[in-house]
């Protein structure tokens, strides 16, 4: 019985195989295991998910771990960009890996880094699910058509292939018209050019509550990147009941509100603001919805370096986000927030003619048309089928004719790209792409600021009075925190404080002070004090200056030697 | 009904008048001597009693009446309760867990005492659920109102308040005809301690009026990554944060001249005698701040999902909605309650009655803005000198709070009362708005008080100010009612809660008309009706689809229901079980009108037998006519989410 269900799920697998070489729970949690050996690494739990799945966490790092400045890397923000988890782990593994070459080594010291690789696992998991179909939510049965029935009209693998791709009819009053080029691609009729429709499309399956919608309510879950607060779409479908309503959505976030060392959050996620940095405008009332000037002017610095580690080509602008995890980095939980897709569909020339010239994508045995029509509609898809020819991906199921019970007598053709295809790439390219964004957070974590006291005096006034002034400055690229972390007091400001001895009194403090946010590349802030001495004099006194977001510096000073000046 | 109290009527009965009020009054005629013939009408009774006669008279009333001892009432309110409580004082957490208790024990059959969560400080949160609780009918499917109290902790009477809710509803449920109607047709809900951490915190660490305003899980306020380090001191010693002062020959306050205790600003040109600075405490962090991180700080009334927004837009809003435990678990409950169509959020102060939107960019729907607008303007009526006002237009915006929550994403008619209004000091419309005059509070508190609000100046020494003096109103006066005006407040803000309570959604099957058309086909026409003021759904959640619409439904009645059984709780039972397999009884149509006579009525094409109706109004009703094959008797149903249910068989 089980060898049998076995032999049903590969022979799907066989005709489908998208994600080889991908992992799925089981294979992903060894995976983190085999990481968890490294003496740099400790995985530990956020939290277990409905489905009863961990959300992993994996520290790198030496030392005191959460008294360092952090770097937090979250992979598959969205579930069905599942290469994200392989990327972060192998961003994860070059740490553990390359901590003895000397650079590394030091930013190890100086640096923790937190990589959340699968924030949703039970959301993930649904990849591998038979029939194949793109997730978009974790295991929570919800009410996507908000009819108050939860999950009543799923859709149906109708041919059998083990996968949910689409079914087109074939209809007049369709929006959508066959490709000259390429009869498997579809593209929307013009109806001022006087065509009119062939097909209308819906998802592959059946009308399971007789409604007149198709497949309207699979009951798909919460997603992760639609639950968070920022821009959230309230009644929405993967929104949530409420923001930040899911169990691996709070963890994640008293995860970091408790981690105040957290400086920067880079995500692979479908919103980008590294190829494509948000805009600044017009704040509504006192609520910020654009990114500050000035914090849009240090983002796209990284986002240079990002456009020249990856080396990719561009790609489509993603469109804003609603609830995302991204976004909400910067807005509230103000931190420095990094996002990209990672990886995207390059664009791809059509293979060579092959010898075999007769050869045709429908099998249908038509020609193939001789001469391009330079139709543009539909490109995107015809470019992506370039991309799968070219990888030898089996990646599109032809449009097969099927008898379908709610359109008895009509043309019924199901086929299209399969799930998840266009999302991920080949696991062969993990190792390159990991490289890529290795390299990148090492060149985020050499922009990070740099605390340090780079002036501290202490003079002797007389009468036991002495007057200490410090100047506290950042030599590191990025502003001690930006400028919305500055403002939310999310990042903890820089503060700075002159330890007494015993039996000094301060004249002018206050002792310890919060200080005005420090630019980067030498941006500097002063501070003094004034404060009488017993007649027994102390040996010396101390400033330091420190955030956690940042790190810390102290400076000793003698106070006999300015005495004696 | 009582003898002895109609028994003053009978010397009304020698008058004209004497006919008519014999009939009312009916059975005071045992008292009479001789009631008047009614075959001689004109005929004055004669004057016949003797003294002897009229004292054996006297003798006879006072023997009845200890024989039958009905407590003279005031009316209004139970006599000889079973659970005494003083109502002209508050509670904290114990003494209140113990009232809640001994109730429970009282009125089994009507009270519910259930602990929701345990708080951070360990107290329990209460919720008090009080319906019929033995009449066999769900709680889920009676329409039910939300009473809560202590949502800002230091605003005191709330508790009171709905603890007296629950009380009243209790003691008064089997003298009140009225009130066991309407415990009979409703759920309440009532959660009189929102943060008892934090009420304990008020009443018995040193604080202000003001605080602590939300719960008391520690927070980094200041960003300095220590916690609560940096809150008031009690400098004086006496349990109550005031204000300071330092003598100053160039101040900017003096004296009034009438009440010396208060603090006036000084003209300009004046010059005035005392410095203020600031509220009683010291920089204990030595940050240069006083008082910038102390208990808390998040505001339990900003921390719910609609247009929420962070602590640098709008102070209190913590991490995201519902990162508090204790705010979750009542979100939590509310969600799961969807047969709440009502709800009353208790703060103080200022007298008003208030609606959302709370922030400037919400808004609300037209037609519920109207439903608000009637029970409000009735609320005005029953609460002298409060205001009914919308949130946004009339007082200060704010994001994630708890009642335009509960209207927008729940929707439910939600109200919020600002208990307690300057009018009610002296009855008069001069004593500020929301917030008394401070002239008015000294007055108030040197002649009804008897100086018992103000904690008066005494100099002490502090660390940053040197000599300085410390006074001013203590924490239990400025928002809060002085103990006789206590139960007054309870009792109005209570009885215009109830008023809301009656008016929300109730679902009746009015009448089912049945007409044969010819053999087996006949015509069923059912009116629905739903009597109150709000709509089983509001524009609100007709529009988001919160709540599911309401359903009218017929089938055959299987067998003769017994008596009585027909109206109440046969109706759940028969929509729960649906539709039974009868091949002799089909539904062919379902037509839907407002009017009888079905003008252009909607023509229900999916699912005949169990019609969707988007929402009934209020004081309204709806006509739904089948076709069906099969003689009744058909039993018809209506199922609504907030509007209860009801199910009738046809004759």
């Amino acid at each position: 019985m089980l060898a049998g269900s076995m032999f049903a799920v590969d022979s799907a697998a066989e005709a489908a195989q998208p994600l080889e070489g991908y992992d799925n729970y089981e294979a992903f949690r060894a995976r983190v295991e085999e990481l968890n050996q490294s003496e740099l690494i400790t995985a530990t739990s956020l939290a277990k998910t409905l489905e009863g799945r961990d959300v992993m966490l994996l520290t790198v790092g030496t030392g005191e771990v959460h008294q360092k400045p952090a770097l937090v890397v979250v992979g598959n923000v969205e579930a069905a960009q599942l290469f994200g988890t392989h990327l972060a782990l192998g961003i994860a593994k070059r740490f553990a890996q390359q901590a003895d070459q000397e650079k590394v080594h030091d930013l190890l010291d100086r640096y923790t880094i937190y990589i959340i690789p699968r924030p949703s696992p039970d959301a993930a998991e649904k990849c591998f699910a038979t029939p194949r179909r793109r997730p978009v939510g974790n295991a929570r049965k919800t009410d996507d058509d908000r009819d108050h029935q939860f999950g009543e009209d799923p859709p149906e693998d109708l041919n059998g292939d083990g996968a949910i791709t689409l079914m087109r009819v074939a209809d007049e009053t369709g929006p959508l018209r066959s490709h000259p080029d390429d009869p498997r691609v579809m593209f929307a009729a013009d109806r001022t050019k006087g065509e009119s429709g062939q097909w209308r499309t819906y998802v592959e399956g059946i009308d399971n509550d007789k409604d007149g919608k198709f497949n309207e309510d699979a009951g798909d879950g919460v997603a992760f990147n639609r639950n968070f607060t920022f821009r959230y779409r309230y009644f929405s479908a993967g929104a949530g009941p409420h923001q930040v309503s899911e169990i691996e959505t709070r963890a994640i976030a008293d995860f970091l509100f408790e981690r105040t060392n957290v400086a920067a959050v880079f995500a692979f996620t479908p919103d980008d603001n590294l190829r494509h940095t948000w805009t600044t405008g017009k704040n509504p009332r006192n609520i910020p919805v654009h990114i500050d000037a000035d914090d849009l002017r240090y983002v796209s610095v990284l986002g240079k370096q990002y456009r020249q580690r990856h080396g990719g080509q561009e790609f489509p602008k993603a469109a804003a986000g609603s609830g995302s995890f991204s976004e909400w980095v910067y807005y509230h939980y103000g931190r420095w927030s990094l996002a990209s897709p990672g990886w995207w569909i390059p664009q791809t020339d059509a293979p060579a003619a092959e010898a075999d010239a007769t050869a045709d994508h429908n099998g249908n045995g038509n020609e193939p048309s001789k001469t391009p029509s330079y139709e543009n509609r539909g490109a995107d898809d015809i470019n992506a089928l370039n991309f799968l020819a070219a990888h030898d991906i089996d990646g599109f199921v032809d449009w097969t004719p099927i008898e379908h019970p709610d359109f008895p007598g009509q043309r019924v053709e199901v086929g299209g790209f399969l799930p998840l295809v266009r999302d991920n790439p080949p696991a062969a390219q993990f190792e390159e792409l990991a490289e890529h964004h290795y390299h990148f957070l090492v060149d985020v974590l050499g922009k990070m600021p740099q605390l340090a006291i780079q002036e501290a005096e202490v003079a002797a006034l007389g009468g036991g009075v002495f007057r200490v002034e410090a100047t506290a400055i950042n030599r590191g690229f990025l502003p001690t925190s930006s400028v919305i972390g500055y403002r939310s007091k999310l990042a903890q400001r820089v503060q700075i404080a002159l330890d007494l001895p015993e039996g000094a009194a301060l004249i002018r403090g206050p002792q310890r002070r919060r200080l005005p946010r420090l630019a980067g590349s030498g941006g500097t802030a002063t501070h003094s004090w004034l404060f009488r001495a017993d007649s027994d004099l102390p040996a010396g006194v101390r400033v330091r200056a420190w955030t956690p977001v940042v790190g810390e510096d102290e400076v000793e000073l003698q106070l006999e030697e300015a005495a004696t000046e | 009904m009582s003898f002895a109290s109609n028994t003053y009527r009978s010397r009304f009965l020698v008058g004209a008048l004497a006919l008519a009020i014999a009939a009312l009054v009916g059975v005071a005629f045992v008292f009479i001597a001789r009631p008047a013939p009614a075959d001689e009408p004109d005929e004055p009774p004669a004057p016949t009693s003797s003294r002897e006669e009229a004292a054996r008279r006297v003798q006879e009333r006072a023997d009845a009446a200890a024989a039958n001892r009905e407590p003279y009432r005031a009316v209004g309110g139970p006599k000889d309760p079973k659970v005494p409580v003083r109502w002209n004082r508050f509670y904290d957490y114990a003494e209140m867990t113990e009232i809640l208790k001994k109730l429970a024990a009282a009125y089994p059959e009507i009270v519910k005492l259930e602990s929701i969560a345990k708080t951070h400080g360990g107290h329990d949160l209460w919720v008090v659920t009080i319906t019929n609780h033995q009449d066999g009918v769900p709680e889920l499917h009676k329409s039910a109102m939300w009473i809560d109290g202590g949502l800002h902790p230091n605003e005191t009477q709330v508790t009171e308040i709905v603890l007296y809710s629950i009380w009243y509803l209790a003691e008064m449920y089997s003298i009140s005809p009225e009130i066991k109607r309407m415990v009979d047709e409703r759920v309440f809900y009532l959660a009189p301690m929102m943060n008892p951490d934090s009420r304990e915190a008020h009443f018995y660490q040193p604080n202000n009026r003001h605080k602590p305003r939300g719960g008391m899980r520690p927070v980094d306020d200041d960003g300095d990554g220590l916690f609560d380090e940096d809150g008031f001191d009690d400098l004086d010693g006496d349990g109550h944060i005031t204000v300071m002062r330092v003598a100053d020959e160039n101040g900017t306050h003096l004296p009034h001249p009438k009440f010396p205790r208060l603090m006036i600003e000084a003209k300009p040109g004046q010059k005035g005698t005392y410095r203020m600075v600031g509220e009683e405490g010291i920089d204990n962090d030595g940050d240069g701040e006083i008082n910038e991180d102390g208990d808390g700080y998040y505001d339990t009334n900003r921390l719910w999902p609609w247009l929420w927004e962070p602590e640098y837009v709008q102070k209190g809003g913590y991490w995201y909605p519902f990162s508090v435990h204790e705010v979750r678990v009542f979100g939590d409950f509310l969600m799961a309650h969807p047969n709440i169509s009502g709800s009353q959020n208790y703060h103080n102060t200022g007298g008003l009655i208030v609606r959302g939107p709370a922030a400037a960019i919400d808004k609300f729907q037209k037609a519920d803005i109207a439903i608000y607008d009637r029970l409000a303007k009735q609320g005005e009526r029953m609460l002298p000198g409060y205001k009914y006002i919308s949130q946004s237009n009339s007082l200060y915006e704010s994001y994630g709070e708890t009642i335009t929550w509960r209207y927008q994403m729940l929707g439910h008619v939600s109200l919020l009362n600002e208990t307690f209004a300057p009018f009610n000091f002296f009855g008069t419309t001069d004593a500020g708005y929301i917030m008394p005059r401070p002239i008015i509070v000294h007055e108030f508190d040197k002649y009804l008080l008897f100086d018992d609000a103000f904690s008066d100046w005494q100099e002490i020494d502090h660390p940053q100010f040197g000599k300085v003096e410390v006074g001013g109103l203590r924490k239990n006066f400025g928002r809060q009612p002085p103990s006789f005006m206590m139960e007054e407040t309870c009792h109005r803000n209570m009885a215009f809660t109830l008023y809301h309570a009656d008016q929300m959604p109730k679902v009746s099957v009015q009448s089912i008309d049945v007409a044969q058309v010819e053999g087996e086909l006949y015509q069923v026409t059912a009116v629905v009706e739903n009597d109150r003021i709000i709509p089983t759904r509001l524009a609100v959640d007709v529009r988001r689809n919160i709540s599911p619409p309401d359903v009218v439904s017929i089938e055959r009645a299987a067998a003769e229901p017994a008596a009585g059984e027909a109206k109440q709780d046969g109706a759940g039972q028969a929509a729960e079980s649906g539709p039974q397999a009868d091949d002799s009884f089909r539904v062919i149509t379902a037509l839907v009108s407002d009017s009888a006579w079905f003008p252009e009525p909607r023509d229900v094409k999916r699912n005949p037998q169990a019609v969707e109706i988007a929402t009934l109004g209020g004081n309204s009703v709806k006509y739904v006519r089948w076709l069906v094959e099969g003689a009744g008797p058909y039993r018809v149903s209506i199922k609504s989410t907030k509007g209860g249910r009801d199910s009738q068989v046809s004759e």
